[in-house]
């Protein structure tokens, strides 16, 4: 007996999807999802969740689309949110695929767009006085597009709750000279999770992240970010744990598009038990942006014998005058620290939490540590 | 009864033999000096009594008051009243100074049954003892060691032998690396550290330290075993003479 293929599965997601609303033109997302299936490289970039696997995040999300979303934070001068159905919609399809840069490396996100039943757009026209609160409930699917408008300064802190199936797209577009500091969390949870995050910086302008993540039954988090004009940039960081049974997989894409560009990754994760980590660093400096500087740092800790963590730079550079650095490691807590503290009188547990707990805050930041730290040093082995 | 009692100590670091027979004793009250050439044991002596995995006790015996030190775990070894100043001490990038400090303090008084000192009156006895030992308070946000100079990083380890108050301290080589102030900061620190009921076994290759801290007796490590031990006179000598005459 053969299944569907992927064709029938794909176009099943965009009926179920459609069926509630039509905001946009899922039969051109579909097109080119389609088209981009025979591509070796969609097929690489899922080499850690499999293409199958992402079907079936976005089946279950399309079977029970209950999503809605909760927002804190846009009851206040500067800020606007208004549906995406309210948009035209063969305008809002042409835009958001044509921001989702590279899609043969955007299935996930071609997906999410097929199984949202909506969307909502948010407009930042003056730097808000409080930082803007994004979340959601129930399970599904749901497309944000966040808006910063010319030199506005803004703060975006989302939580991904513990409940789901769920496929969330978040679109981001930085104006000149704007700034958006972004913070995310993924709690633990049983469910599959699939987020994207695409953004795209305009000339001046700054994207600055912190993610944190506990793994998930299976869960991909996805960043792109598009350094289109002169003296963009963008300094992600994150801190991630991935224990018994769970999977974390995350793709991180920085492309320089233009000269005078500037991106930082620093991401730490630890493996606390037996389940499968991977993060993908792929730095993609396009012809013409001279004198770009991009730096990677990814480290592993594998605290667990059976921790499987992969990590794997990637470096694509079309032009000569660049700087780039990069490392990715997968080691244990230093031996020389944990037996001064031990001499100390700090038994071998307490010490090694000591030491894992100053690996992951090095990449947590504030706005994050006191509500949700707590959520990835708790996972640690006591 | 004395504190350290070590007999006929045999240990090997990796399948070779460093320590062949060393025989030690130190009493509460005293301060002994081991002087020795360039990879005789001195170091691996320290190590083997705070723990250190990868030094093998292949014969002898190390008593600690009452106790067999050998069975007991590094960190049971500090709370049982052992510190070792470190020859070179590690660095701890993101676990900050007092972080460490506290923990450690923590652990110890609660192995000792006694309550934890509140944050309070932590902070304020290690910012005190920061500014007898002529440390920065910004020191002690930084990570452990963390960017420290060599000397500072010998005076943080002073400062934690006094925050801890053991019963023996080890000062592995803690003058090395000092200018002229910062042995006298250090001397001053051990001086006032010593007290009846406790005692220092100091690791150095220079006698300019014994002017500062007086030792009780003085012994010379040479190919794993102490070859002879005596009064300050025998630095003196050693000073004048170098280590060319234990061959003969
Ligand atoms: N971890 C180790 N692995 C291999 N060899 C070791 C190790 N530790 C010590 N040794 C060897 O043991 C011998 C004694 O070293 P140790 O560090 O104890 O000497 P030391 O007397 O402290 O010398 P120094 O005056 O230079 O500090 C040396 O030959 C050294 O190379
Ligand atoms: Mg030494």
């Amino acid at each position: 007996m053969t299944g569907p293929t992927e064709g029938e599965r794909i176009l099943r997601i965009a009926e179920r999807a459609a069926a509630g609303s039509h905001w946009l033109d899922h039969r051109a997302v579909a097109e080119r999802l389609h088209a981009t299936q025979a591509s070796p490289v969609h097929r690489e970039s899922l080499r850690h969740t499999a293409f199958d696997a992402l079907l079936r995040i976005f089946e279950d999300v399309a079977a029970d689309a209950t999503i809605d979303a909760v927002f804190t934070g846009i009851e206040q001068p500067g800020v606007f949110c208004s549906p995406l159905a309210a948009v035209d919609t063969g305008t809002l399809t042409g835009h958001l695929l044509d921001n989702l840069p590279e899609p043969t490396r955007h299935a996930g996100a071609d997906l999410a767009l097929l199984a949202a039943p909506s969307g909502r757009l948010i407009d930042v026209s003056a730097t808000p006085a409080s930082p803007l609160h994004i979340g959601d409930t129930g399970q599904g699917a749901a497309v944000t597009v966040v808006r910063v408008q010319r030199g506005v300064t803004a703060e975006l802190i989302e939580r991904v709750a513990p409940t789901g199936p769920r496929g969330g797209l978040l679109i981001i577009e930085l104006a000149h000279d704007a700034t958006l500091n972004h913070y995310r969390a993924v709690a633990p949870g049983a469910t599959a999770l699939w987020l994207g995050t695409s953004v795209r910086v305009a000339k001046g302008a700054c994207y600055r992240a912190n993610l944190i993540a506990r793994g998930r039954s299976r869960a991909r988090l996805e960043t792109h970010v598009v350094l289109a004009e002169p003296h963009s940039r963008a300094d992600l960081t994150g801190a991630s744990v991935v224990t018994d049974g769970e999977h974390l997989d995350q793709p991180v894409i920085i492309e320089h598009r233009a000269p005078d560009t500037t991106s930082t990754q620093r991401f730490h994760g630890i493996g606390a038990g037996k389940g499968r980590s991977s993060f993908n660093g792929r730095i993609h400096i396009h012809a013409g942006a001279v004198r770009s500087d991009a730096w990677l740092g990814n480290r592993n800790l594998a605290l667990h014998p059976d921790a499987e963590i992969n990590t794997k730079p990637e470096l694509e550079i079309y032009t000569d005058d660049v700087r780039c650095a990069h490392g990715a490691t997968i080691g244990q807590l230093d031996a020389e620290a944990l037996f001064l503290m031990q001499s100390r009188g700090i038994p071998e547990a307490a010490a090694r939490q000591l030491l894992a707990h100053a690996f992951l805050r090095a990449c947590i930041a504030a706005p994050l540590e006191a509500a949700h730290a707590e959520e990835l040093l708790g996972a640690l082995p006591a | 009864m004395s504190l350290l009692e070590i007999r006929s100590l045999h240990v090997e670091v990796e399948g070779k033999p460093i320590l062949k027979g060393l025989d030690l004793t130190i009493g509460a009250g005293e301060v002994h000096a081991i002087m020795g050439p360039n990879g005789s044991g001195k170091s691996t002596l320290a190590n083997v009594l705070a723990g250190r995995p990868g030094y093998e006790i292949v014969s002898g015996s190390i008593r600690f008051g009452d106790q067999d030190l050998t069975a007991l775990e590094p960190h049971q070894r500090a709370h049982a009243g052992l510190f070792l100043a470190f020859q070179y001490p590690t660095e701890i990038p993101g676990v900050s100074n007092m972080e460490f400090l506290k923990a450690a303090l923590d652990h110890q008084h609660a192995a000792r049954g006694q309550p934890a000192m509140n944050a309070a009156a932590f902070m304020k006895q290690v910012r005190s003892l920061a500014a007898s030992l002529d440390l920065n308070p910004e020191f002690l946000k930084r990570g452990v060691n963390e960017g420290f100079s060599g000397g500072e990083k010998k005076r943080n380890e002073i400062l934690q032998m006094l925050l801890l108050a053991p019963r023996l301290a080890v000062l592995d080589e803690t003058d090395s690396g000092l200018d002229i102030d910062a042995l006298q900061t250090v001397a001053d620190g051990v001086n006032r550290f010593r007290a009846p009921d406790n005692a220092v076994l100091m690791i150095t290759h220079y006698q300019r330290l014994l002017n500062h801290i007086v030792p009780d007796q003085v012994h010379v490590l040479a190919a794993g075993r102490i070859v002879r031990s005596g009064g300050r006179e025998l630095a003196e000598m050693l000073e004048a003479q170098g280590y060319g005459w234990i061959d003969a």
